[in-house]
């Protein structure tokens, strides 16, 4: 059995907007921590 | 080695530059550190922002950004997907990190629980694996960092390992865990950006169509879903990554150095962050093949791609995305494995009357010694860095069962913990040898279990959990 095109398509689509949200969700925490005073 | 080598004077200027940028940040984050609390634990009070970033950054390792490509490379779609599972170690510790903090609020490193939950003989066991396994990963970061940034650049590789461990071992001793947690969040983005940036370009110039076609052709068992050694790689990677997570103090000084509640969600959207990562990076190799790409070592493979498809700026990409993996573990590793010598090496045997004071100097001290250590280690430049590591699965993954019933079953003993200790090891290092590197993990995990449970079965001891909180447990 081996991966066709739309599911090696769908990994690594997923995989890489998955890897482009992490950062913005970082900031995100860290805004909403900055904010609240809570970073330490 | 690459088309688009950084020059000596761009790679030296880019590393003074983060040096300097590190350890000024250091400095301003550890000028208030007053107590071993503060230095080793950041004051006990890590937020979610924070915790969630340095529970992933410190699990991207060089090899989180060149052995994922490699893997790809040589394994196809397991090897990657195999790699991205070493997220479970993360995901799985989550809940871990919360019994940690309820069941040791005031503890300080995981020799702390072992000793306290199993006594003396499996706490000895229980340092050999973890100052065993802290020194390998110490030597394999150090000398991949010398090999890396001497293949990335014009730099020699002395001049790239010296350089790493300086700056590390700097900014580490300036500002303890605070700037270790501080410069992973930063380092995390780096990281991240630089990845997602080199995937985009790869899918926008080559596309997942083309490689497919010619994966297809030329190399299409790197597409099999019944690829038996890339599967029996990926059973093995998971229960290696989860012994490296487990045992290690570099997680429980993080689950001690959270604030209350933060552990669980912190490392859980560590390790879903952290997940999808190997699988970009893995990507980009398979891309090696529609540009031509023939590299002279696997492990070059995501570096020749990120050049050939970004030219110079590929190059400065992939120097800064590698020097931000590799100083995000080693600091973690340094910071962590200085609390492990100093709590339970100087103050548990040598002076157990060691005030806070006395306890961040010696602290400070250790950082410099395993800097200095690691440093000589390193001198002689081995190739088989990926042997080294991969030896010590061997031992990490005897210690996950004993570690999993200490917290959460008070009928196993210290006895048999050590047992399952002892003979996992000796397991995994015996198939090791005699069947290969890619069962060493998984043996030495299940032997480990089968004594936990003999040890349930035959001599149910009754631990008490109230003793950790016990005057003579807790840390004054």
């Amino acid at each position: 059995m081996y991966l066709s095109e739309t599911m090696l398509t769908l990994l690594v689509l997923v995989a890489c907007a998955g890897a482009a949200l992490a950062p913005i969700i970082l900031l995100l925490l860290y805004k909403r921590d900055l904010k609240d005073k809570s970073l330490w | 080695m690459l088309e688009a080598q950084l020059d000596w004077g761009l790679a030296i200027a880019i590393l003074i530059g983060f040096g300097v940028l590190w350890v000024a940040f250091g400095w301003y984050l550890g000028r208030d550190n007053r107590s071993i609390d503060d230095y080793a634990l950041a004051g006990r009070n890590v937020g979610f922002a924070f915790a969630t970033a340095t529970a992933m950054a410190t699990w991207i390792t060089s090899n989180t950004t060149l052995v994922a490509p490699q893997l790809a490379y040589q394994f196809g779609i397991w090897g990657m997907v195999g790699y991205s599972m070493a997220a479970l170690g993360l995901i799985l510790f989550a809940p871990m990190a919360q019994r940690i903090k309820s069941l040791m609020p005031h503890g300080f490193t995981s020799g702390d629980f072992i000793r306290t939950r199993y006594g003396k003989s499996a706490w000895a066991m229980f340092m050999v694996i973890s100052v065993f396994y802290a020194m390998g990963w110490l030597v394999s970061l150090g000398m991949a960092g010398g090999i890396l940034l001497s293949s990335l650049s014009d730099l020699d590789y002395h001049t790239g390992m010296s350089a790493i461990l300086i700056i590390c071992v700097l900014y580490t001793l300036l500002g303890g865990l605070k700037a270790v947690i501080a410069t992973d969040f930063v380092q995390s983005i780096l990281i991240l950006t630089g990845v997602v940036i080199i995937a985009w370009v790869c899918i926008d110039k080559v596309g997942i169509d083309q490689i497919h076609s010619q994966v297809s052709d030329f190399q299409p068992e790197l597409l099999n879903l019944a690829f038996p050694a890339a599967i029996m790689f990926l059973f093995n990677n998971i229960f290696f990554g989860i012994g490296e997570i487990f045992h290690s103090n570099v997680w429980w000084s993080r689950a001690f150095a959270f604030k209350t509640g933060v552990g669980k969600r912190a490392f859980l959207l560590g390790g879903l962050l952290w997940l999808p990562i190997p699988i970009v990076t893995g990507f980009v190799a398979l891309a090696a093949l529609s540009l031509g790409i023939i590299p002279p070592s696997a492990d070059m493979v995501g570096p020749l791609v990120a050049a050939k498809l970004l030219g110079s700026i590929g190059a400065i990409f992939v120097f800064i995305v590698v020097f931000s993996a590799l100083a995000s573990s080693m600091d973690s590793l340094l910071a962590a494995t200085s609390d492990l010598i100093t709590q339970d090496g100087y103050k548990r045997l040598i002076n157990p009357r060691a005030d806070s004071d006395k306890l961040l100097k010696v602290s400070k001290r250790v950082v410099i010694g395993l800097g200095v250590l690691t440093w000589l280690l390193c001198l002689p430049k081995v190739a088989t860095l990926g042997a080294l590591l991969n030896f010590t699965g061997a031992f990490v993954a005897s210690a996950i069962f004993p570690i999993v019933f200490g917290l959460y079953q008070p009928r196993l003993t210290g006895n048999f913990a050590t047992a399952a200790m002892a003979l996992g090891t000796v397991t995994g290092l015996v198939l090791y040898f005699v069947i290969g590197f890619y069962v060493a993990a998984i043996s030495a995990c299940l032997m480990s279990l089968a004594i936990c449970l003999l040890g349930l079965w035959l001599a149910p001891g009754k631990f008490d959990w109230q003793t950790f909180k016990e005057p003579d447990n807790v840390p004054e």
